[in-house]
């Protein structure tokens, strides 16, 4: 055998291995069904992976910002808004669904983030102000909607920045916060974080290197 | 010319006015390409876990940078140059991500394609070679691109893109035929 077939082979194998990998890893609805039901059995241990800090105006220079002042401080080329800047944030999970990743966009009229699961299936899209609307802008990738799924859309505030906390029908916590977290005010969302991750993903996107971020985990072995 | 590096150090947050150009669709361009990140991740970096990664990370990137990568005459070969560089640092930075892997992976399930032992060896000597003629290796055989495909995502001459394939089989060849096979 050539060194071209081994190759060729080689490669065909990686290709098919990645397909059944994403094919029995994400069914439609499935997941769905699956997740409901161990979720209802454990709901409670989640991984909160917050993320950085932002400089904002609005964050910075209230103590407690309102809902409805964070939200009505919009989006904008500033970047002066709750949810303004172009960083990573971060996500949460609970143990029985798959980890998300989700990053900000600041196209510069109208903030907007995505979630995305591991498997690269995106599961919520939201665009402008982030409050009240949020339940209803979410979508898959093929732009059905999921908000059946959403139960409630809570927003924590906390000294020095504000998360977002949907619960999906089957009982999942979906975690986003923007602002440093410390322990304290990650296990006021979730009294199951254990720790305070501030190396782990500062990396994770190059393209703003330097920015702080903050990784909370629950305790896996819970 | 604009390149590469160019677009990575850009500031999205002021695009040129003058050039109301937009760009294709994102999501389209995720779904046709993030598959074929994750492969060529694989290869290079010889984990699936961190490909899928690799993938994401370059995706962001480009997501974050849409508003000019979009507009390119071939984004999909900036996306791989992105891949192949995140790669190649992934080395740098994988104690770390060992670590929050170690402690995410219960979390993850187990969504991670495993290939058979006579592919990893392949790929795994593919990672021996220097790292160009890995790279050149993972997009000829696995991204199935051409010479000049390739010449383009590395930034090189095409003459440069045979050399290093011909030198990557050249070395391939023992170590290959090693492998279960009479000599």
């Amino acid at each position: 055998m050539t060194v071209d077939s081994k190759l060729g082979e080689a490669s065909e194998s990686v290709r098919q291995a990645r397909r059944q990998a994403q094919f029995t890893s994400h069914p439609p609805n499935r997941r769905h069904q699956t997740k409901r039901k161990m979720v209802l059995a454990a709901a409670t241990a989640f991984v909160v992976v917050a993320v950085l800090a932002i400089p904002g105006l609005v964050l910075s220079g209230i103590n407690e910002p309102s809902v409805s002042d964070v939200a009505a401080a919009g989006p904008g080329p500033s970047s002066t808004n709750a949810i303004g800047g172009d960083g990573p944030f971060f996500a949460v999970d609970d143990p029985h669904w798959t980890l998300d990743y989700a990053w900000q966009i600041a196209p510069g009229d109208g903030s907007s983030f995505v979630l995305y699961t591991n498997g690269s299936r995106q599961i919520t899209t939201m665009t402008g102000q982030v409050a009240d609307e949020a339940v209803t802008q979410m979508r898959e990738l093929n732009a059905e909607s999921v908000a059946s799924d959403i139960a409630s859309v809570d927003v924590y505030e906390w000294n020095e920045g504000v998360s977002y906390v949907w619960q999906t029908n089957d009982g999942t916590d979906v975690v986003v916060t923007f602002g440093q977290m410390s322990l304290d005010e990650a296990q006021s969302l979730a009294a199951e974080v254990t720790s305070v991750d501030e190396e782990t993903f500062v990396d994770m996107v190059d393209t703003n290197p330097a920015t702080p971020t903050t990784v909370a985990t629950a305790d896996s072995d819970s | 010319m604009t390149t590469y590096d160019d677009v990575l150090g850009s500031d999205v947050d002021t695009p040129d006015e003058a050039s109301v150009q937009l760009p294709g669709s994102f999501d389209a361009f995720y779904r046709s390409e993030f598959p074929r990140m994750v492969d060529l991740a694989y290869a290079l970096s010889g984990s699936r876990i961190a490909a899928e990664d690799l993938a994401q990370e370059a995706m962001l990137v480009a997501h974050v940078k849409w508003p000019q990568v979009g507009l390119m005459d071939r984004p999909g070969a900036w996306v791989r140059w992105v891949v192949i560089n995140k790669a190649a640092s992934w080395y740098q930075r994988r104690a770390a991500e060992v670590r929050a892997l170690t402690r995410l992976a219960p979390l993850r399930g187990g969504s991670f394609i495993q290939v058979d032992s006579e592919t990893e060896h392949v790929w795994s000597e593919v990672r021996k070679l220097p790292r160009r003629q890995a790279q050149v290796v993972a997009l000829f055989y696995l991204d199935q691109m051409s010479v000049i495909e390739i010449a383009d995502v590395l930034e090189v001459a095409e003459g440069t893109v045979k050399a290093h394939l011909h030198q990557a089989r050249e070395a391939l060849a023992p170590m290959l035929k090693s492998q279960g096979e009479p000599s």
